[in-house]
């Protein structure tokens, strides 16, 4: 998925402003409003919606974060580890099942229409 | 600019996993230093920091007197460069940094402080910034000159050259040899095979015999990854595979090698070849291999040309490359510094806080290029943002939490010095939420006590002149046992659950008190009883001169005065209480949860 389309689902504005808007609250940065037509990868989305909970949302962040190593993969993105543990917590975005019980984030796979599109919906207080 | 397709080749003996040991350091590598003080921003507002909030932590500083205790280093960490180039340049990210970064230096300079900034040795910055300083060390060095920075710190996000963060995980390739089944050796009176798993000498740790679909192999030869807490950062990190060839003449010989490669770890593509060890070591190969098939399809390679002494000779079949590769990253900035100095901007010091996380063991080569090097991943990954202080863990998981970079860390004490430079085990986590005041006052007791960097990191506007946040970062007395000119890193000489090595044991277990001592330059000794565990202990614990002395005798200015002293002034570093102790017996009965005494002790 795109960001300006997912930004549009997510604002709930088709509105050619709502990159600015995404900017002007700080859930995106000035890099990504002038990219909007870059695809977005899982770890994108986790950013965006955490960043999106608590500036817009004003849902606070779960204390206690360890409960998410069970993501094999989480460390693996050091810059948002909080960010896919918060929403990986909240029960927002959901983690990947591989054989033997191994479970991953896949932070860096894109994400589908859909994965997004349920993300946005399980989002409280919106 | 296109990027290299492999790492490049090595030719100076220096960069060699063979010199590690042999204390030489590179042009421009400046020694003497003590470990830097300061302010970075990563644990306050992660990417989120910028100019005004910059500008409002300097002024902290200086308003709580910071300044004049050694916090001089003020250090922009990810965030705040524009997300690409400009011309081929770095350029600063303008909605937060309008003022762009030398009019930043300046202002800086100009309240008396220094100005840090940072960068990666990968392509891009770990926020994902494309602006990594890899074949680009030269100009970004200039560049850093034209901003007259005072330190930086450089990361290892999306290097080309190992699986670091956000790396191809298939970049293991170069970081392991493949598994290997056999050599053929020809010349020099020798026509022999030599089985792997049979004549083979499994040599240092990692490498193992192993069944792969029936076949005896041997794999595992690379460098341990040490980003995350399993492994031990003492004793060998790395393993060859070795053989005894012993030779009728002198001369050139043929060597084929029965391999299967992998892109993973343990089983890589990238293959040394070497005869010999130490200042004789001679290198007939090293590069990647054609690939196998699969990690079980064992080829042969095509002749390899090696050289043979009369007599007995080691053959080593290795992959240093994770920790080479690496060193010679950072080399190249430091080259592209001297480059521009030589061209005629002024020489200047600038402080390299290599930030690798340990995953390449920088405890082996970092002195080599750099003033610190990070032990380990982060010490929390739930960093805080303008009105959020983040959040800091005592004991966590992974890597997060201050026991968890104070465990590993702790035995670290050999790697540090003058001559080498400080373990890193990560920017302070004083006054984020989490941490109570004893544990705050423990995590500066270790960081002083282990020569680590003094790195603040929140969010200066909570802190206020005489509350217990400023109270703990200023104690003065235990800023000097960090800044001893002596340069000794404490030495763990006690501890509940290690009696035999506590030097020398990575100890994971926090239910425990650890002794540690530091000797100083004016003859006194630092001694810290610390309690790891969340529960009070009602233990006494005793350590006396002897046990000071024969962990310390070399390294202390003078052991016998210490240990013929007729009596101790001892004073309390937190509460600045003083005694006289005249058995040479020190001891402590109970300490409370997460708590920490610190004496200084003088001899009389």
């Amino acid at each position: 998925m795109k960001l300006q389309r997912f930004i549009s689902l997510l604002m709930g504005n088709d509105g050619s402003d709502c990159i600015e808007e995404a900017h002007r609250l700080g859930i995106i940065d000035k890099y990504e409003s002038e990219h909007s037509e870059n695809t977005l990868l899982r770890k994108d989305v986790a950013r965006i919606l955490h960043l999106y909970m608590t500036k817009e949302l004003e849902i606070g962040d779960e204390a206690d974060i360890s409960p998410a190593s069970v993501l094999k993969d989480l460390y693996d993105c050091r810059v948002c580890v909080n960010h896919i543990a918060q929403v990986y917590l909240k029960g927002i975005m959901k983690a990947h099942a591989y054989p033997n019980g191994l479970l991953l984030f896949d932070s860096g796979l894109e994400i589908s229409d859909e994965e997004a599109k349920e993300a946005i919906n399980i989002l409280p207080n919106r | 600019m296109k990027l290299s397709e492999r790492p490049m080749e090595i030719t100076d003996r220096a960069f060699r996993f063979d010199s590690f040991t042999d204390g030489s350091v590179v042009s421009g590598k400046k020694c003497g230093r003590l470990p830097a003080m300061g302010w970075n921003s990563w644990n306050a507002f992660g990417s989120g920091n910028t100019e005004v909030l910059t500008k409002a932590m300097a002024e902290k500083i200086v308003e709580l007197g910071l300044d004049k205790l050694g916090y001089k280093y003020i250090v922009l960490d990810d965030g705040c460069y524009k997300s690409e180039r400009v011309n081929g340049l770095l350029a600063n990210e303008e909605e937060k940094f309008p003022s762009g970064f030398r009019a930043l230096a300046d202002h800086l300079h100009s309240m008396g402080l220094k100005f840090g900034m940072y960068n990666d040795i990968g392509t891009n910055l770990c926020a994902g910034a494309a602006v990594g300083t890899c074949g680009h060390e030269r100009e970004d060095a200039q560049t850093y000159i034209d901003w007259d920075i005072d330190f930086i710190k450089v990361d290892n996000c999306y290097y080309l050259w190992d699986n670091a963060t956000f790396s191809n995980a298939e970049n293991a390739k170069y970081t392991y040899a493949p598994a290997i089944k056999s050599i053929h050796v020809t010349g020099c009176g020798v026509d022999r095979t030599y089985e792997a798993e049979a004549d083979g000498i499994l040599f240092g740790n990692g490498v193992v015999i192993t069944e792969e679909d029936g076949v005896e192999i041997v794999k595992g030869i690379g460098t341990f990854d040490g980003t995350g807490p399993d492994h031990s950062p003492v004793g060998d990190l790395s393993g060859e595979l070795r053989f005894l060839i012993t030779a009728d003449e002198e001369g050139d010989a043929e060597l084929i090698v029965e391999y299967a490669t992998g892109r993973e770890s343990e089983t890589g593509s990238w293959l040394q070849i070497a005869v010999g060890e130490g200042e004789t070591v001679e290198y007939f190969y090293d590069d990647l291999l054609p690939e196998s098939e699969s990690k079980t399809a064992f080829i042969k390679s095509s002749s390899i040309k090696i050289r043979l002494n009369k007599g007995e000779n080691i053959l080593r079949l290795m992959n240093h490359r994770r920790q080479e590769n690496t060193l010679c990253s950072y080399a190249e900035l430091v080259k592209g510094f001297e480059e521009a100095f030589k061209n005629g901007s002024s020489r200047k010091d600038i402080i390299l806080s290599i930030c690798e996380w340990g995953k390449t063991q920088p405890q082996n080569w970092g002195y080599k290029v750099g003033d610190s090097w990070r032990i380990l991943n982060d010490i929390t990954f739930q960093v805080g943002a303008d009105g959020d202080p983040g959040k800091a863990n005592w004991s966590g998981d992974y890597t997060t939490g201050v026991t968890n970079q104070y465990n590993k860390a702790v035995i670290m004490d050999e790697f540090a010095g003058l001559t080498k430079g400080w373990n890193d085990p990560d920017m302070m986590m004083i006054g984020m939420d989490g941490l109570d005041e004893t544990m705050c006052k423990s995590h500066m007791t270790m960081w002083c006590m282990m020569n680590s960097p003094l790195m603040l990191g929140l969010d200066l506007r909570r802190v206020e002149k005489g509350d217990w946040i400023h109270n703990i970062i200023s104690n003065k007395e235990l800023i000097d046992l960090n800044q001893d000119a002596l340069g000794i890193q404490s030495k763990r000489i006690y501890s509940s659950l290690e009696k035999e090595n506590p030097d020398k044991v990575y100890l994971r277990d926090n239910k425990r008190v650890d002794v540690l001592a530091k000797p100083l330059s004016d003859g006194s000794i630092a001694l810290a009883f610390i309690n790891l565990d969340t529960a009070d202990t009602h233990e006494k614990i005793c350590v006396d001169n002897n046990l000071i002395i024969k962990y310390l005798r070399d390294k202390i200015s003078d052991p016998n005065v210490f240990e013929k002293a007729s009596s101790y002034s001892v004073k309390d570093l937190w509460n600045g209480n003083t005694f006289l102790n005249e058995e040479g017996k020190f001891e402590v009965s109970g300490i409370k949860a997460c708590d920490t005494i610190v004496w200084r002790i003088y001899p009389q």
